[in-house]
């Protein structure tokens, strides 16, 4: 167990920047998950902490060693790869046992340890078994396994639930997240989907082009995005992101005024970018007094709740609705924004960059 | 960078020195024998003669090739060899590229058995057939022909041929061809029009290693030819009775085309006989 | 073979009943298709195959005759021929597996200038067995290279002949090195092709758990690759078996083997039942050593299952 403490980190691969100035300090035991679309550089950052890669500039500690340049072997870490990358020429028992015996740990241990990590796992009845003849659960399950068995100080994860059916994978999430609650090991995980990094992480860094845009709680990054980017890749549907003009503590999105709940800093007036959650408006079928007049665009059933598409103004606006909600496409609607729920993501001109 | 990564990447060099140091040994392990043979063939015939031999040409000329050029038998030879590898090339694609098509396309019965097959050909003595094939070639009068010696080589190109056209055809995704058929072609159409198309490098480097195949092969040849020998059956014919320029200018005409046909045969080796893997 | 497409129509038929005439006209091209092929190889490789079978075990007459292997047998350097191309084959094929193997290795690292060095490796591919031959006899003839450079050191007062009738040790060393040199090549292709086909993180997963390059080497890459080596072994054996063009430039008749006293049986002496029996022997023998390489190098099944 141990903290990691990564320090003005840079990487390019032919010139391209994959990891930009990165800091980052994951506490012992935390389990923080590395989130972003692809190309965004939070697999490199983990190969970078697993030590496949080595950084251009800065530095990286595992407890208190610095390990910059360690190699993979001496940094008390484990990694379960997104093909599993289980050796086909062992059989699973060997295959967890194969860091023991790299690092010659006595052969009663090696059995010991192998079956205390099998059972933990659920894997003992197939430790006679290839790799191939196991389904892909059951492989995901050896990896973890493998990783387990060393008591790394450090678990590393790159999208290890990306190459399940989707049923499997919601089993898996809540299993592993059990587990690793359980042992209590500094876990890293990678992933590009934003529901695996809401419920499972302590704390998620979001990252985009080789930066960390936001790194904090999985609530606080759904629920106080820090920018427009973090707003619209996390969350389904993505918040609704519309311009307003700030007033002291209100700001006004066409031309209906919403309180805020905190005082803006910006100028009286400013352009700003706003944000807000579908399940945040509150859709009434009569005018409302400070609701936005919108129509319906498009009516989506999502089993548990509607899902309207809104033409408001110049803004396209999404909302959900109860199933029962009496609508039609073409109808019109008012819109409610509930007060302490907008949240203000800067002004226009930054937001143009991104959207 | 920072001091302690330049550091590392300094102390991490003795081992890659010690795989440049191989890779150097081994680079001129291939090399000199190259360069060897060239030194004996680009130098006036006496001094083949000089002893202790120059590591250089000195001075350079191309009078030893002239003379093996002009050897008898030597330009018809090539000829042949050229006309040969031409005919190989022809006939194994005529017959290789619909096997290929069907391998990589079609999900068929046998179609294990025919990769077996074609797999178990390649690792097969050669050799064996040259015999019976001679007594069969002089009933068909066909014996000491080109025609002859055409047909072994293809025996011998066409297991290759049909992996590469396998491959090649399979790296063509088969929805372009089901878009032309529905846009009204016949299967034979799309084929003709978009597979044939999109694989002609793959085919080409096919057909280049059919012709290198039949450049080189020695054995039939010699054993199917009396008067009407490739280059590489005269020279075994000659090799006896030959003096060394000869035989250095010969060794540098069969040598030289190698350099030629692997620059282009290079992005397609992993794919010919990394085939033998499966 | 991945990516692998079934034809569409083959699949629509699948899906809802069609004419049964109709279906089977799908079921049949692709043996139409192979046919062309299939004929060709049947008329020139299949009955030829069979025809020298047949000719080994016939008299001149015609009848069936045991009477060629004892010919064959009592033939004046058919021991020699025998032991000639086993120990040929015995030096190099470890000799050029191993050269091979580090090639293989070294290709894979990234080293500068790894492109030029990759096509100087592969030109022996297209060099012929002839062309490798003549290129070394520059150098091992009594006058060539080696005894220059030889010379010019002080090692030796006259030159040696390397490739004179009686010295063996000098004969065989410049066949084998001549061999190795043209066909490692080839080894190191199939060898690359085969680690390719390995998945980088599996190398990264045992570098992860504590494997160094050594171990990983021969824990992981050189265990997957037996598959991979045994296709090299198989091929490379039974092309030894027939060791030809090489011999007859280095050492002409003074080193016989087995390929070579089979074609002077025909060029020379128009003897085809001889020739044969040569031609079947070294077919028994490759097909022997394929077997061994079966057996010797056998993987489970489930390992390489997908």
């Amino acid at each position: 167990m141990a903290e990691i403490t990564i320090e003005s980190i840079s990487k390019s691969f032919s010139g391209v920047k994959a990891v930009d100035n990165v800091s980052l300090t994951i506490h012992d035991g935390e389990f923080m998950v590395l989130l972003g679309p692809s190309g965004c550089g939070k697999t490199t950052l983990l190969r970078l902490i697993a030590g496949f890669d080595l950084p251009d500039a800065g530095r990286i500690s595992i407890g208190d060693r610095d390990v910059t340049v360690s190699p993979p072997g001496r940094r008390d870490i484990a990694m379960v790869f997104q093909s599993y990358a289980l050796f086909p020429h062992l059989r699973v028992f060997d295959n967890v046992a194969f860091g023991l015996r790299m690092h010659h740990v006595a052969r009663e241990e090696v059995t010991s340890r192998v079956r205390e990590a099998a059972e933990l796992m659920g894997i003992d009845a197939f430790l006679n078994r290839y790799p191939t003849q196991l389904s892909g659960g059951q492989r995901q399950r050896v990896a973890v396994a493998r990783a387990l068995v060393m008591r790394p100080s450090v678990i590393l994860m790159d999208e290890p639930l990306s190459n399940l059916d989707a049923l499997l994978r919601l089993q898996m999430r809540a299993e592993l997240k059990h587990l690793l609650q359980d042992i209590k090991t500094t876990t890293v995980y990678v992933t590009h989907d934003q529901v695996e990094a809401l419920s499972m992480g302590d704390r998620t860094a979001v990252m985009r082009d080789g930066a960390i845009l936001q790194c904090a709680s999985p609530m606080e990054v759904y629920d106080r995005p820090g920018d427009v980017f973090v707003a619209t890749f996390i969350g389904n549907p993505p918040m609704n992101i519309v311009r307003g003009v700030a007033r002291d503590s209100t700001v006004a999105v066409e031309g209906v005024e919403v309180r805020l709940p905190e005082a803006s800093n910006f100028p009286a007036a400013a352009e700003v970018t706003v944000g807000i959650r579908a399940e945040n408006i509150e859709v009434h079928s009569e005018p409302h007094h400070g609701a936005l007049p919108a129509t319906v665009a498009v009516i989506e059933p999502l089993g548990s709740h509607l899902l309207l598409t809104l033409a408001a103004g110049a803004e396209t606006i999404k909302a959900s609705v109860r199933t029962d909600f009496p609508v039609k496409r073409g109808d019109s609607v008012w819109l409610e924004l509930r007060e302490g729920s907008v949240r203000l993501l800067g002004a226009v001109t930054e937001s143009a960059r991104s959207t | 960078m920072s001091a302690a990564i330049r550091r590392h990447r300094r102390r991490a060099s003795p081992q890659r020195q010690l795989a440049y140091a191989a890779a150097g040994l081994i680079t001129a392990f291939m090399l000199f024998p190259l360069y060897l043979i060239g030194v004996a063939a680009l130098q006036p015939r006496t001094a083949v003669f000089d002893y202790p031999r120059a590591l250089y040409p000195s001075p350079f000329s191309i009078e030893s090739v002239a003379f093996f050029l002009s050897a008898t038998g030597i330009l018809p030879a090539l000829g042949r060899s050229l006309l040969i590898g031409v005919m190989t090339v022809v006939l194994a694609l005529a017959l290789g590229c619909p096997a290929g098509y069907a391998i990589a396309r079609y999900r068929f019965a046998g179609r294990d058995l025919v990769q077996l097959l074609i797999v178990s050909v390649r690792a097969f003595p050669i050799l064996i057939l040259a015999i019976p094939l001679a007594v069969t070639f002089i009933n068909w009068n066909l014996y000491d022909s080109v025609l002859s010696v055409a047909l072994v080589h293809t025996v011998m190109a066409l297991p290759l041929t049909i992996l590469l056209a396998a491959s090649v055809f399979l790296r063509i995704p088969s929805e372009l061809e089901e878009a032309a058929m529905s846009m009204g072609t016949s299967r034979f159409g799309a084929v003709w029009r978009i597979v044939l198309p999109l694989s002609r490098p793959g085919l080409g480097a096919a057909a280049l290693f059919a012709f290198v195949l039949s450049w080189n092969e020695v054995f039939a040849a010699a054993v199917l030819t009396v008067r009407n020998p490739t280059l590489p059956a005269q020279i075994v014919g000659a090799l006896g009775q030959s003096p060394l320029p000869f035989r250095f200018a010969g060794g540098l005409a069969l040598t030289l085309p190698a350099l030629v046909f692997i620059f282009f045969m290079r992005p397609y080796l992993f794919s010919a006989f990394g085939q033998a893997r499966r | 073979m991945s990516g692998q497409v079934e034809a569409p129509a083959l699949r629509a038929a699948a899906g809802r009943p069609r004419p049964a005439v109709r279906f089977n006209r799908r079921q049949l091209e692709p043996y139409a298709l192979l046919a062309p092929a299939t004929i060709f190889m049947t008329l020139f490789f299949a009955w030829p195959a069979l025809q020298t079978l047949l000719i080994a075990f016939q008299s001149a007459q015609g009848s069936f005759t045991l009477d060629n292997f004892g010919a064959m047998a009592r033939d004046t350097d058919f021991r020699l021929a025998v032991r000639n191309t086993l120990l040929l084959l015995v030096l190099i094929i470890p000799i050029e597996t191993t050269i091979a193997l580090v090639m293989a290795v070294l290709a894979q690292s990234r080293l500068f200038g790894r492109d030029v060095m990759l096509y100087i490796w592969s030109i022996p591919l297209a060099v012929s067995d002839l062309a490798a031959g003549l290129v070394w006899f520059s150098i091992f003839t009594s006058h060539g290279y080696l005894n220059s450079v030889l010379q010019d050191l002080h090692l030796i007062a006259h030159p040696v002949g390397f490739l004179d009738y009686n010295n063996l040790g000098g004969l065989v060393t410049a066949i084998v090195l001549a061999e190795v040199w043209r066909s490692m090549s080839l080894v190191m292709v199939i060898i690359m092709s085969g680690i390719q086909a390995i998945p980088p993180e599996l190398d990264e997963a045992a570098e992860s758990l504590g494997a160094g390059a050594w171990q990983r080497f021969w824990k992981v890459t050189l265990p997957l690759l037996k598959p991979t080596l045994q296709v090299a072994l198989i091929l490379r054996t039974t092309t030894a078996f027939q060791v030809f063009g090489v011999v007859l430039a280095l050492a002409g008749s003074a080193l016989p083997v087995l390929a070579v006293k089979s074609e002077s049986w025909v060029t020379e002496y128009r003897n085809y039942q001889l020739a044969a029996t040569y031609a079947i022997l070294i077919l028994v023998l490759s097909s022997l050593s394929t077997v061994g390489y079966l057996l010797l190098l056998r993987t489970p099944r489930e390992v390489f299952q997908r």
